[in-house]
């Protein structure tokens, strides 16, 4: 194939490269060093995104914090008994907040797609993880057919799995804070960024590490840009 | 039992301002119809008929309809037996004036005035109002005005019976929920129409299957939002039956529907939020599967000790009802669990005191924020009276 054709092939702009920001929707997640690795800057919209962390209570939900103001939503299966003050703090609107506890696995990803299909919750949480490929994509499809989106909360373990989802990551403690690792990201390139996580008597939240973050970017361009190029002769 | 007669909801059908003055006495206002109707002539034909049509034991009694431009008029000339459509107020005067004063008036009071030779409403008008007001009360007065139409006459509104009670046999006995729910459409069906004539909308459905040996088996489906749509009961009960336990054959079942005027259609806005009219019905069909307490919102409580301070509230109905106070975890742990704490508190933030409940179960204690070693932040506290012992209470999510 010349360099001529090439270049007609690209300039017509019917072959996607990988190289390229995907034009995809996002929506801030009000972290600057995550919206910045992300494609659309923000989190997917309706479409299904997995936080894979170890254990709750490493800040998993402030890290969501601007995402789940104002917001319609619902949380399923929620590890602990959600706290009303600390949620009304966060800014949540806890009239339009459902928990629903499910008393199975099975009645968990019922209950999920049942909200996402109806369309009338902007975003639901699950904690319930153990669900097979075959569930993911239905939950993924759920997202698409209510243009809503589902935060799942998963183990680690099932990092392996092959996953339909739009976004995957997964949260990290560090010692100042939070590592948050982009490994699956429909049209983007895997990454990573820190946040560091503040006590400043008010509630705890975070803040972006400016310098951490930078080099974590530096090293996920540097590492992606071979990819692209590969994607592009294939 | 004795069967009152359903004129009530007969005139219910026609009006919606029914006064039922006595089990075989009702007065209602026509005025405000007359255009629905097609006018009082298709009106009165279609009262008649369904007047006609009323299932009565026993002897035919008389009825007698009466119109008039005031109740209190229109009901004296019924109970007179005057079948008359009046109008004009100067006939009507005429015609009142020769009434019974039986037809206003109990019998007592009736027979104190035919001792003074007083017979007809006409000749009560005719003694001295001052006279008349003291001899035979205020009240008795008050309604010789209102039959003239001279003062305003409240009468008690009728409110529609909702109530709706039907009793099922099944020719076979039947053990599946489908087959219930196929023999419940008949009277799902019939619901309907009453509520569509009664403008509304069902609330609860309550059930009662019998089974063989007397057993019964209860249920209750009550609705977010009132509903007039069949195929969402049928929705409804379908989850309900399927999760309910059969201890045998259903035999026979009952079935109550309890409704409300109260619409449950909501105006809806030219940019319609879907959430706000689709909802309700997702929460129903959430807590008809799961269970109804598996299905809340949350409310916060101004209180201090910080289990307390939270409520679980029906859904939607949650909300802020007290002030956030600071720095609280996002996830409570209900029961407070045993926390290995290093003596040497590196990082700790802190303490909160939070002492109350003197009037009761005194509560003391100081609150910490710590980071764990795998990197949970944990909301731990000590009684200070008892120091040393550290429980886990929430956890910062």
């Amino acid at each position: 194939m010349g360099a001529d054709s090439l270049a007609d092939l690209l300039a017509r702009r019917t072959i996607w490269r990988g190289s390229l920001p995907a034009s995809l929707q996002g929506e801030r997640t009000g972290h600057a060093a995550l919206d910045r690795i992300l494609p659309g800057r923000g989190w997917p919209t309706a479409s299904l995104v997995e936080i894979l962390l170890a254990r709750p209570g490493i800040g998993e939900l402030s890290l969501l914090a601007t995402t789940l103001r104002h917001r319609r939503q619902s949380w399923v299966a929620p590890p602990h008994q959600p706290y009303a003050p600390a949620l009304a703090s966060l800014g949540l609107d806890l009239q339009h907040l459902l928990i629903i506890n499910p008393p199975s696995a099975q009645d968990s990803l019922w209950a999920c797609e049942q909200l996402l299909r109806a369309g009338t919750e902007q975003q639901v949480l699950c904690w319930q993880g153990a669900v097979d490929t075959t569930g993911l994509r239905r939950l993924q499809l759920a997202a698409e057919a209510g243009q809503s989106r589902l935060f799942l909360f998963r183990s680690p373990h099932t990092r392996a799995q092959a996953s339909p989802a739009a976004l995957r990551i997964s949260l990290k403690p560090t010692a100042s804070g939070l590592l948050i690792d982009v490994f699956k990201v429909r049209g983007g390139h895997p990454a990573s960024c820190e946040l560091a996580r503040v006590d400043d008597g008010e509630r705890l939240h975070f803040r972006s590490v400016v310098a951490g973050s930078a080099r974590h970017i530096a090293t996920a361009d540097a590492g992606d840009a071979p990819a692209g190029r590969a994607r592009l002769a294939v | 039992m004795q069967e009152t007669l359903p004129l009530g909801a007969l005139a219910w059908q026609f009006s919606p301002r029914v006064s039922l003055i006595t089990p075989a006495t009702v007065v209602f206002e026509v005025g405000g119809c007359l255009r629905l109707f097609g006018g009082l002539r298709p009106l009165l034909k279609q009262l008649d008929q369904q007047l006609s049509a009323l299932p009565l034991t026993g002897p035919k009694p008389v009825m007698t309809r009466a119109l008039a431009p005031y109740p209190r008029a229109a009901l004296v000339l019924a109970r007179a037996g005057q079948p008359v459509c009046i109008h004009r107020r100067q006939a009507l005067t005429l015609l009142l004036d020769s009434m019974p004063v039986t037809a206003l008036f109990d019998g007592d009071l009736s027979a104190r005035l035919a001792r003074v030779g007083v017979h007809t409403l006409g000749q009560c008008r005719a003694l001295p109002a001052a006279g008349f007001r003291k001899r035979y009360g205020v009240a008795a007065a008050q309604l010789i005005s209102q039959v003239y139409g001279e003062v305003a006459d409240p009468m008690p509104a009728y409110v529609p019976q909702e109530q709706f009670v039907r009793r099922l046999d099944c020719e076979d006995d039947i053990r599946d929920a489908d087959s219930i729910l196929h023999r419940l459409q008949p009277a799902l069906r019939e619901l309907l129409t009453i509520l569509r004539r009664d403008d509304g909308s069902l609330v609860r459905l309550i059930l009662s299957l019998q089974h063989p040996r007397g057993q019964q088996t209860p249920l209750t489906m009550g609705l977010q939002r009132p509903s007039r749509e069949v195929a969402h009961w049928n929705r409804m009960l379908g989850e309900h039956l399927h999760r309910l336990p059969l201890p045998g054959p259903v035999r026979s079942l009952t079935v109550e529907g309890q409704w409300t005027a109260i619409s449950g259609d909501v105006q809806q806005a030219f940019w319609t939020d879907k959430a706000i009219h689709e909802r309700p019905a997702l929460i129903d069909r959430l807590q008809a599967r799961l269970g109804h307490e598996a299905v809340y919102s949350l409310a916060t409580r101004a209180r201090h000790v910080p289990e307390y301070a939270m409520q679980a509230a029906a859904p939607g109905a949650g909300g802020h009802l007290a002030p956030e106070p600071r720095c609280r975890p996002t996830w409570l742990l209900l029961r407070p669990r045993i926390f290995a704490a290093d003596s040497a508190r590196p990082g700790w933030q802190g303490p909160e005191r939070i002492e109350t409940g003197w009037w009761g179960e005194d509560q003391q204690r100081e609150y910490f924020r710590v980071r764990g070693r795998d990197g949970q932040w944990h909301w731990i506290y000590q009684d200070p009276l008892h120091p040393g012992r550290w429980f886990e209470h929430g956890l910062f999510g």
